[in-house]
């Protein structure tokens, strides 16, 4: 199962990246720094899950997330961030592959919970059609 | 014959009274009365000197005439104590002297026009008989047409200067009116100008508290989701992976810090100098 991790703060990435592999051995984690790059890699690598950080430079979570509408690129999103705004969380509801809004930092626990509910969401949705068939094949 | 006589007098004086009247009438002002009269009053009296008086509130009205055609008018004076005219004002009875001087004959007669108004007419003149006898009616219209005359021309003038206090009060008005409203718009201005400020600041104000939450935010999230990270890794993992980098984010977190007071200072210095 494919995951990337967008965010501009290398450590956060790293950190994310060590909570993910202690949870789960099957995930292939793809993690950016620069956005600009995960664009590029998204429709080549069309991974199942996307943690994506909203305040980046230049290109920002909403342009990535815009990006993906207009290409009809349908992939679950969780969104990690530093802001706790509320007109960053109405404005996320408005994309309706975002499936959670996280506040950072997000630990073993936080993690945890949501690979569980990005798993159950999968099975009702067409999550399942990305991360089961991976999951099958993995293990 | 005398008949024809006395009609052709009668017809005289009568078309001497009407030209009286109707020129006194015709008068526009105080000031001109004493002309006026002068000029029809010998077709209908012989006399040398003629005076009028009428009470007013502060004294008595004079208008005087005399027959070479001194005439004027004297507003608000007092009766000489020792004269005919004070006595006859004071008893009410017609008075006659003989002037031992010149041998004229001084006539008076009071008149009552109204609730406490009263007139006095003085003819000084060389018969007495005419006057004393025939010209005593002829005295009373005078009397009448003159005082009647004086009493319009003062009312009018009363009206003018009211009018004339009225046009002033709303001169004044008008002006108080124009300050009022200056005023008004004034302090309009100043409230807009205010109200645009305090928008302004406010609305710096948001911007500064969103971007102060942010700046801080991030680089604390770091430096906390490495703590966390603690206790869930080796000791070594962390040491060598997280430690190094932990440093970074804690001279990010310094320089936010530094930033969002450098930028609530200069914000405050803006908001104190508008």
């Amino acid at each position: 199962m494919k995951v990337f991790l967008i965010d501009d703060q290398k450590i956060t990435n790293v950190l994310n990246k060590k909570y993910l592999n202690m949870i789960r051995e099957d995930l292939v984690i793809y993690d950016f720094d620069d956005p600009e790059l995960a664009l590029e890699a998204l429709e080549k690598e069309m991974p199942a899950l996307i943690f994506l950080d909203l305040n980046m430079p230049i290109v920002s979570g909403w342009d990535i997330l815009s990006f993906m509408r207009n290409q009809n690129i349908e992939i679950p999103v969780i969104i990690l961030t530093s802001s706790n705004s509320q007109q960053d969380r109405d404005k996320a509801t408005l994309y309706h592959n975002v499936f959670s809004f996280q506040l950072k930092p997000l630990t073993k626990v936080g993690f945890t919970d949501l690979l569980d509910g990005a798993l159950k969401l999968g099975k009702e949705e067409d999550l399942q059609s990305k991360l089961a068939p991976d999951q099958k094949t993995e293990k | 014959m005398n008949a024809t006589q006395s009609y052709l007098g009668y017809k005289i004086l009568f078309e001497a009274m009407v030209r009286f009247s109707a020129g006194i009438s015709e008068v526009k002002s105080l000031e001109r009365l004493p002309y006026e009269i002068s000029r029809h009053l010998k077709y209908l009296i012989n006399f040398q000197n003629f005076r009028f008086y009428y009470t007013v509130p502060e004294g008595m009205d004079l208008i005087m005439v005399d027959k070479v055609g001194y005439t004027s008018y004297v507003l608000s004076c007092q009766l000489d104590p020792d004269t005919l005219e004070a006595e006859v004002m004071e008893t009410g009875i017609p008075g006659h002297i003989k002037c031992p001087e010149t041998g004229d004959n001084l006539h008076c007669w009071k008149f009552a026009n109204g609730k406490d108004q009263h007139s006095l007419i003085r003819i000084q003149s060389h018969d007495t008989l005419s006057l004393a006898e025939n010209s005593i009616p002829l005295i009373k219209v005078i009397n009448k047409m003159v005082s009647t005359r004086v009493e319009n021309l003062k009312m009018v003038d009363l009206i003018h200067r009211q009018n004339r206090k009225l046009e002033n009060l709303t001169v004044a008005l008008q002006s108080k009116n124009d300050e009022v409203r200056e005023l008004n718009r004034m302090q309009e201005a100043t409230i807009q100008e205010k109200t645009a400020s305090l928008k302004s600041s406010n609305s710096k104000l948001k911007a500064l508290i969103q971007f102060n939450s942010h700046q801080l935010r991030e680089p604390l999230t770091r430096v906390l989701g490495m703590i966390a990270i603690k206790d869930d890794i080796p000791q070594s993992e962390f040491i060598s992976d997280i430690l190094p980098l932990m440093q970074e984010s804690v001279v990010d977190l310094d320089f936010a810090v530094r930033e969002v007071i450098e930028r609530s200072e200069l914000l405050n210095e803006e908001m104190e100098t508008t």
